[in-house]
C-alpha cells in the first residue's frame, strides 16, 4: 500500500510543475475573464460594478458592429480553412513524389510561414498600396486597370484583401504536415493502384486521403482556431477599416477594451469568442472522426 | 590614556551626530517620480527641467521615465495604486479621460489660484492660455490638468509649387473650388487627404461645420443635442466637405493611405495642400527632400457661412497631470507649475521649436510656428475635439467610421447627419454614459 502511495506521490511530484503553470496561466484567467465579463469596468481602478448578463444582453441583441464582426469572421472561417486547404493538399501531394528541385521548390512555398505577422501585414500593405503597390502596377501592366482599386478601403474587396496574406502564409506551413503524412504512407499502396490503372485523382481520393485523414482534421481545425484569432495582420492593415467593414471579433475586442475602455463589456466578447472556437472545433473534430487507417 | 580614551568617545560621538544628521537629511529627500511619453520631443528638456528644479528645491530628487508607450507601461501601476507623481500620457493604453473618470486624478484647482513661478504677481492660472485648462473636464469646476505643448490644425501649402504656377492659398471656399479645379488641370492631386486616419476627416468635418452653421451649431452637436445634425447648416457644411471628393480633389486611393503616406505626397510634390496639425514639420522633416517647404494656412472661410472666419481647431496636447495615489502630490502639482513657467516654456519653444501654451512665451518661433502663433493669436476663438472623444469614445468611433463611409460614398451628406442624429440620440439615452457640455 505504501508503495503505491510512494509512486502516486512520485508521479505527482512530476507532474505538479505542469498543472502548476496550466492553472495559473490557463485557467485562473479564464475564470478572472468570466468573473470579469459580468462588470462593468473601466480597467484602471479597482472599482467594478456588478450588471450581471447586460454584457452578454447587449452584445448579443443591442450590438450590430458586434454581428458584423460575427459575420466577418465567418467570411474567413469559411473562406481561409478551404483555400488553404485545397491549396496545401494539391501542392503536398506535388511535392510528397520527389522529384529533381522538389525540395528546394517546397522551400520556397514554406518560407512564409517563417516571417512574423507583422512583416508580412506590412508587405501585403505595401502590394496593395493605391499608387505604389505592385497589386495595381501588375494589373495595369496587363492591361486590365479597370480592376486596379484601393485594395485595402474598398468595403467590396477588403475581407479577401486581408484573407490573402493569411493564405498566402499558412498554406506552406500546412503543405509541409501533409508532405510529411503522405511520405509515411507505404509506397506499395501507390504502386498497386498504378499498376491496376487508377487515375491520380482515384489514387488521390481513395488512397492518399483517407490514410492521412487524422492529420487532415487536425489541420482543419487549427485553421478554424487561425481564421477566428486572426488578429495581427488585420489590426495593422486596416484596423477593422474602413468603417468596420474588416472589423473581426479580435480587432472588435481590442477596439472595445484598450480604444473605449469597456473592459467588461470586450471581455464578455472574450467569453463568447472562447465558446466560438470551443464549440466549432468539438463540433468539427466530432463531424471530421473517421475510423483511423491502420498501414 | 584616559585623553587618548575620550579622544576616541567624542570622535566616535561626533561620527553618530554626523550619520544621524545625514539620514536625517536623507529622510527628508523627496523623490519624484515623472513619467513621460518619449515621442517627437524626446526626454532631454524634461531631464533639463528636473534638474532646473533640483537646483531651487535640493530637497527634491527628480526621475524622468520616458516610453513611446507609456500609457501601457504605466496601466499595472495605476491598477495597484502606485503610479508615478508626475504623467504626461500620449496615445495608447491610457487617456486622461479614462483616468478622469475612474477619479484616479489629483485636482490643481488650487494650486491655479496661487502665484506663478517667476511671475509673482499673476496667479499660475493666467499664464496660461485659457481655453486650454478647460479641455480635460468633468463639467466641475476643477483643473485637472495643464498643457505644455500647443497644437493646431490647419492647412498647409506647398510655396514653391504655389509660385511657380501663380497660385494663391485660398481664402474662401470659392477661391478652394476654383484653385483646386486649376490644380487638378495641371495633372497635380490638390489636396493630400490622410483617408485611413478616419480622425483626421472629423476635423475637416468640425471646422467646416464651424464655418458654415457658427460655433453654437458645432458646440450643439458635440452636445449631441437632439436635432444638432439636423440643422441646415450642418447638412450644407457636410455637403461642402464631399463636393472636395466628389470633384476629385484628393488623391487617388486617399481613403487606403495613412498620414505618413498622403503627408509624403505632398512633400514630394505630388499634392499641393495638405491639412495637417502644427506637428508637420516635425514629422515630415526626415523625408521632405532639404529644400522642401511648407506654409500653414487657416481653413478658407465660408462667405454663405455665419460661423467665425478665424475660429481655430486648437488640437490642445495630452495634458499633465498628477495621479490621485501620488506619493508626493503637493510637490508634484509644484513640478508642474515650474515645468509650465515663463522661462521653462520659453526654453521648451527655443529646444523644440514648438508652440507652448504659456501666455507670452511663444517668441523666436520659427517661420512656420510663427504664423500658426498669429494664427492662435487672431483666433476669437477654439475649438478641439479632445474632450469629446474622452467622454463619448464610443460615438466618437461610430462618428468616425460614418465620415469614412460619407468619402467612400456609402453615405450621402443626408444619410450622414440622419445617422450621426440616431448616433447622438443612443448616446444621449444611454444611462451608462454621463452627458457633459462644452462651450467653445
Amino acid at each position: 500500500m505504501k508503495a503505491v502511495y510512494r509512486q502516486i506521490g512520485f508521479k505527482a511530484g512530476f507532474l505538479a510543475p505542469a498543472v502548476g503553470i496550466f492553472v495559473v496561466f490557463f485557467i485562473y484567467p479564464i475564470l478572472q475573464t468570466l468573473h470579469v465579463s459580468l462588470y462593468r469596468w473601466g480597467g484602471l481602478s479597482p472599482d467594478m460594478d456588478w450588471v450581471g448578463l447586460d454584457n452578454f444582453r447587449n452584445l448579443l441583441f443591442h450590438d450590430p458592429i458586434f454581428w458584423k464582426a460575427v459575420s466577418n469572421n465567418l467570411f474567413f472561417l469559411i473562406v481561409f480553412p478551404i483555400i488553404t486547404l485545397v491549396l496545401s493538399l494539391f501542392f503536398a501531394s506535388v511535392f510528397a513524389r520527389r522529384f529533381r528541385g522538389s525540395t528546394l521548390l517546397s522551400s520556397v512555398y514554406f518560407f512564409p510561414a517563417l516571417i512574423s505577422w507583422v512583416a508580412i501585414s506590412i508587405l501585403w500593405s505595401f502590394i496593395y498600396h493605391p499608387s505604389i503597390g505592385i497589386l495595381n502596377s501588375l494589373l495595369a501592366g496587363i492591361g486590365l486597370e479597370g480592376l486596379a482599386r484601393t485594395w485595402l478601403a474598398d468595403p467590396a474587396v477588403v475581407l479577401g484583401a486581408v484573407a490573402a496574406p493569411l493564405i498566402w502564409r499558412n498554406v506552406g506551413f500546412y503543405m509541409v504536415m501533409f508532405v510529411a503524412a503522405i511520405r509515411n504512407i507505404p509506397p506499395e499502396y501507390h504502386e498497386s493502384a498504378l499498376i491496376d490503372g487508377a487515375s491520380r485523382w482515384t489514387i488521390f481520393r481513395h488512397i492518399t486521403l483517407p490514410l492521412i485523414w487524422e492529420v487532415v482534421s487536425v489541420a482543419v481545425v487549427f485553421m478554424v482556431v487561425n481564421a477566428f484569432l486572426a488578429f495581427d495582420l488585420v489590426w495593422i492593415m486596416t484596423q477593422g477599416g474602413p468603417s468596420r467593414h474588416s472589423e473581426i471579433l479580435t480587432t472588435y475586442f481590442y477596439r472595445k477594451a484598450f480604444i473605449e475602455f469597456q473592459m467588461g463589456y470586450a471581455t464578455a466578447m472574450a467569453v463568447l469568442l472562447f465558446i466560438g472556437v470551443l464549440t466549432v472545433s468539438l463540433l468539427l473534430r466530432r463531424f471530421m472522426q473517421r475510423e483511423t487507417v491502420e498501414y | 590614556m584616559k585623553r587618548a580614551k575620550n579622544a576616541v568617545v567624542r570622535l566616535f560621538l561626533a561620527m553618530a551626530v554626523v550619520c544621524l544628521l545625514s539620514a536625517g537629511a536623507a529622510a527628508e529627500t523627496i523623490e519624484l517620480e515623472v513619467a513621460v511619453f518619449d515621442g517627437a520631443f524626446g526626454t532631454d528638456f524634461f531631464e533639463y527641467v528636473a534638474r532646473e528644479y533640483e537646483e531651487m528645491h535640493p530637497n527634491v530628487e527628480v526621475t524622468i521615465q520616458g516610453s513611446p508607450e507609456i500609457g501601457i507601461v504605466l496601466r499595472p501601476r495605476f491598477l495597484q495604486g502606485n503610479p508615478p507623481d508626475v504623467t504626461w500620457l500620449v496615445r495608447e493604453g491610457i487617456t486622461n479621460a479614462e483616468l478622469l473618470r475612474a477619479d484616479l486624478i489629483h485636482p490643481i484647482t488650487e494650486a491655479m489660484h496661487s502665484p506663478a513661478y517667476f511671475q509673482e504677481d499673476k496667479k499660475w492660472k493666467e499664464t496660461i492660455m485659457p481655453g486650454t485648462l478647460r479641455t480635460l473636464t468633468d463639467g466641475s469646476d476643477e483643473i485637472w490638468g495643464v498643457s505644455l505643448d500647443l497644437l493646431t490644425w490647419n492647412m498647409w501649402y506647398n510655396p514653391q509649387m504655389f509660385e511657380e504656377y501663380g497660385w494663391e492659398p485660398p481664402q474662401t471656399f470659392a477661391d478652394l473650388m476654383a484653385l483646386g479645379d486649376e490644380i487638378r488641370q495641371e495633372g497635380i492631386v490638390p489636396i493630400a487627404l490622410q483617408g485611413q486616419i478616419a480622425d483626421y476627416n472629423i476635423y475637416w468635418v468640425m471646422q467646416f461645420i464651424q464655418r458654415q452653421a457658427g460655433m453654437d451649431a458645432l458646440n450643439s452637436v458635440l452636445n449631441l443635442e437632439e436635432g444638432a445634425w439636423l440643422q441646415d447648416g450642418v447638412l450644407e457644411a457636410v455637403r461642402k466637405f464631399r463636393m472636395l471628393k466628389d470633384e476629385g480633389f484628393f488623391q487617388s486611393g486617399a481613403m487606403g493611405m495613412d498620414h505618413m503616406e498622403a503627408q509624403t505626397q505632398f512633400v514630394m510634390g505630388d499634392a499641393a495642400m495638405v491639412a495637417n496639425g502644427s506637428w508637420m514639420p516635425a514629422e515630415m522633416g526626415g523625408i521632405a527632400p532639404d529644400d522642401f517647404e511648407m506654409v500653414p494656412f487657416q481653413y478658407p472661410k465660408f462667405e454663405d457661412g455665419v460661423g467665425d472666419p478665424n475660429a481655430l481647431n486648437v488640437m490642445d496636447a495630452e495634458k499633465w497631470i498628477v495621479p490621485r495615489d501620488a506619493d508626493h502630490p503637493e510637490q508634484a502639482v509644484d513640478f508642474l507649475k515650474f515645468l509650465t513657467s515663463k522661462p521653462m516654456a520659453q526654453e521648451f519653444v527655443q529646444q523644440k521649436d514648438a508652440m507652448t501654451t504659456v501666455v507670452g512665451a511663444n517668441v523666436d518661433l520659427s517661420e512656420e510656428l510663427q504664423i500658426m502663433a498669429d494664427m492662435v493669436e487672431e483666433a476669437d476663438r477654439t475649438f478641439t475635439h479632445v474632450p469629446i472623444q474622452g467622454w463619448y469614445p464610443e460615438w466618437f468611433g461610430t462618428w468616425a467610421d460614418n465620415t469614412t463611409s460619407l468619402l467612400l460614398g456609402e453615405l450621402d451628406p443626408e444619410d450622414y447627419v440622419e445617422v450621426m442624429e440616431t448616433a447622438s440620440e443612443r448616446t444621449r439615452e444611454d444611462p451608462n454614459v454621463e452627458l457633459f457640455e462644452v462651450d467653445f
